[in-house]
């Protein structure tokens, strides 16, 4: 069986920051990664640049995902590196891979927002997905809309678990180990979640498109 | 069975569903995924059509004006921060209990060595703020005024053999001597506000006759220089020690028979007592010969200073515990004169030590205010009676000298006694008054730069050490009427006095 998994970030635990920050290889890889988070704490605003650079599009994309809103998921991303900055400090590689740590503040940071957002008048969907350009031939961009809202909708039926997993899975482009670390699940609980998930997606789905 | 294998395909259903996910992620089609199983085909052919979807709807672009625009501001909150690590400490640092672990363990690290070093340093050494905040420590934990009063005696101790260590060197031991007449002062006020006899430590009056019996030893030793400065000092701390010890026999015998009490009681509770014990202790009989001396000098009589300084001359180590007060009366006398004039303000350094000496003539105020105490002319009790009352009966001494103080006794020495308790309280309080003696401490805090306003000033000089003790107690008893005024002039002076407490006990 062909395995292509990503390396988890985890692998690396147990190896000190410093020592990984000496040894990385300029390779991009999770023991990079390591080594840019190191020198992060330490104060480099390059090595923050360049992790803003690696999740800022999955990060965005989660949130956006979550949100429905580009506009509010630019300033929730924003708001997410920036608590990442304040908080990275105290960031440890304890079986927690960096991106893990990173997806949490932009959960928790989605949550406080669409807390926010409940106080104030609430958008229509297909008007807040509207500033999407419309490239190329406007009848698919409407196509496109209704799908939408049609995932959506039947994202609303699945339980908030499978909800999770469909988001880091597919928004965040989380590795199943990731999100697994994330939920605080086993990764076969997670496959299963995410089995569960899609077969719930395509019975939802399935009708609308059979019309 | 067939629950097992469908459980069976489940799991591999979603094992192959998770790795087509992590192959469509990388960039591969669903029809790659699909032939890497062609065994579940069917059931992922639709699984991985919801999955592609998925993943074409949730992944969406920011605009790269945001993304650029983002960045720079995330750089720019980056490089700031940076600026600021001195002040962010490190993230371990952020937790309050590691902290303060750390704080501990630094203060113990730290403390332990200095702290049992600082046993025994001298004055002026850098350790020596330390034993001065271990004794202040001391005495606040005491838990009871039994300890608290073996503690003042401790400090005494303390300060004598510093004292008796100085003068062995050929040093300056003012400080210690200052000290010493504070700790006495202190005891002597804690004496003086307890009347159960439960609250003596045990020993007290055998421990108050060792030291005056050191005290006697270093003023023997003088016996060949009496007009030696230190001399002096020595013997108002003799003098001092004495009266504390006739104060704590009165006091163990009970509190009615304390003589300085009854007296005092005349005055005013506080003031009185102080003095009245005082007196009693050292005055009584004796005292009133002196003690007009004492007083006199106290008052700011000059003349009557220097006669006491005359009695002094003689009497004073014949006295010497006989009469300590004739023998503070003495060199109160010297100084008093300046004082006399200045009401106790003016007196030149030196001068205040003899002032000092008039601080124990306050015994003989006692006498006066014994005499007095009918009269206890309330304010002038010690000084200002002295010029009123005491003056009467001292008056024939003071009068002489008294009469300039004399002149303004009544209100000045009033004022005097005031700023003196006071600035004795407040000396005694903050102890360490450290530059001048007791007296001179609180004294010094106003008067050094005021140039000795009252008294204190005045006895800022050697008599301050005598003098302080004497004077503070009164003043300390008066302060205590004075009360407001005290600690007013206790913060006034503060800064000062506190500085050699505060400062090591921070």
């Amino acid at each position: 069986m062909l395995k292509v998994k990503r390396p988890v970030g985890n692998e690396y635990a147990d190896v000190p920051a410093e020592v990984v920050a000496q040894s990385a290889p300029p390779a991009p890889s999770y023991n990079d990664e390591q080594a840019l988070v190191a020198q992060a704490q330490a104060g480099s605003a390059a090595a923050f640049g360049e992790l803003y650079e690696r999740y800022v599009d999955r990060v965005y994309s989660y949130v956006a995902f979550k949100l429905g809103d580009r506009t509010e998921a630019e300033d929730v991303t924003e708001q997410v590196f920036l608590k990442a900055l304040e908080s990275i400090g105290s960031f440890r590689w304890q079986g927690v891979p960096f991106s893990a740590w990173l997806f949490r503040i932009a959960h928790n940071q989605v949550v406080d927002h669409l807390r926010r957002r409940t106080r104030r008048p609430q958008v229509p969907l297909d008007v807040r997905m509207r500033d999407e350009a419309p490239a190329g031939d406007p009848e698919e961009h409407v196509d496109r809309l209704s799908e939408r809202e049609e995932l959506l909708a039947a994202m609303g039926k699945l339980t908030e678990l499978q909800r999770r997993v469909i988001e880091l899975r597919f928004a965040a482009e989380l590795p199943n180990a990731e999100v697994a670390r994330i939920l605080g699940r086993t990764e076969g609980a997670v496959k299963a979640l995410q089995h569960a998930a899609i077969a719930a997606l395509q019975r939802h789905l399935r009708p609308k498109k059979r019309q | 069975m067939r629950g097992v294998v469908e459980r069976r395909t489940e799991n591999e259903l979603a094992e192959a569903l998770d790795q087509c996910i992590e192959l469509l992620h990388s960039g591969a089609t669903v029809k790659d995924c699909i032939q890497r199983f062609p065994s579940l085909r069917d059931q992922l052919e639709p699984l991985l059509a919801v999955a592609a979807e998925l993943r074409r709807m949730a992944q969406m672009q920011p605009s790269p004006e945001f993304r650029r625009a983002a960045k720079a501001r995330l750089l720019a909150a980056a490089v700031q921060r940076r600026a600021e690590p001195a002040q962010r400490p490190a993230a371990w640092w952020r937790s309050w209990s590691l902290r303060f672990a750390a704080a501990a363990a630094a203060v113990i690290v730290l403390a332990v060595p200095a702290l049992s070093a600082s046993a025994d340093s001298l004055p002026g050494s850098p350790l020596f703020p330390i034993k001065r905040a271990m004794e202040e420590a001391r005495l606040r934990l005491a838990p009871d005024a039994a300890a608290q009063a073996q503690v003042h005696l401790d400090i005494a101790r303390a300060r004598l053999r510093e004292l008796e260590t100085l003068r062995q060197r050929g040093q300056s031991s003012e400080e210690a001597a200052r000290g010493l007449a504070l700790a006495l002062g202190r005891l002597e006020e804690h004496l003086r506000a307890r009347s159960d006899t439960q609250s003596l430590p045990p020993g007290l009056v055998e421990q108050i006759e060792e030291l005056s019996e050191r005290l006697g030893v270093q003023q023997d030793s003088d016996s060949g220089r009496p007009d030696q400065p230190r001399g002096q000092t020595v013997r108002a701390l003799a003098a001092q020690a004495r009266e504390l010890r006739e104060l704590a026999k009165a006091k163990q015998q009970g509190p009615a028979s304390a003589p300085g009490d009854h007296t005092n009681r005349g005055r005013g509770r506080g003031a009185g007592e102080h003095q009245g014990p005082v007196v009693a202790a050292t005055a009584t009989p004796q005292s009133t010969a002196t003690a007009p001396a004492a007083v006199a000098g106290s008052v700011g009589h000059g003349p009557a200073g220097r006669r006491t300084e005359d009695e002094d001359g003689t009497p004073g180590r014949g006295q010497a515990r006989g009469r300590p007060e004739d023998e503070p009366a003495n060199q109160p006398g010297r100084q008093e004169e300046p004082r006399g004039q200045d009401g106790r303000r003016i007196d030149p350094p030196r001068g205040r030590e003899d002032d000092r000496g008039p601080a124990r003539a306050v015994p003989g105020r006692t006498e006066g205010q014994q005499e007095r105490s009918g009269a206890q002319a309330g304010a002038g009790a010690h000084p200002a009676p002295p010029g009123q009352t005491g003056e009467d009966q001292r008056t024939p001494g003071l009068s002489g000298s008294g009469p300039p103080a004399g002149g303004g006794p009544g209100p000045d020495q009033d004022m005097p006694r005031q700023l003196r308790g006071q600035n004795e309280h407040t000396a005694e309080r903050h102890g360490p008054p450290g530059q001048r003696g007791g007296p001179g401490a609180s004294q010094p805090d106003r008067a050094e730069p005021a140039g000795g306003r009252d008294e204190p000033a005045q006895q800022g000089g050697a008599g301050r050490e005598t003098m302080p003790s004497e004077r503070g107690r009164e003043d300390a008893r008066r302060g205590p009427r004075a009360g407001e005024g005290r600690a007013d002039d206790a913060r006034g002076g503060l800064p000062a006095s506190r500085s050699p407490t505060p400062g090591p006990a921070r």
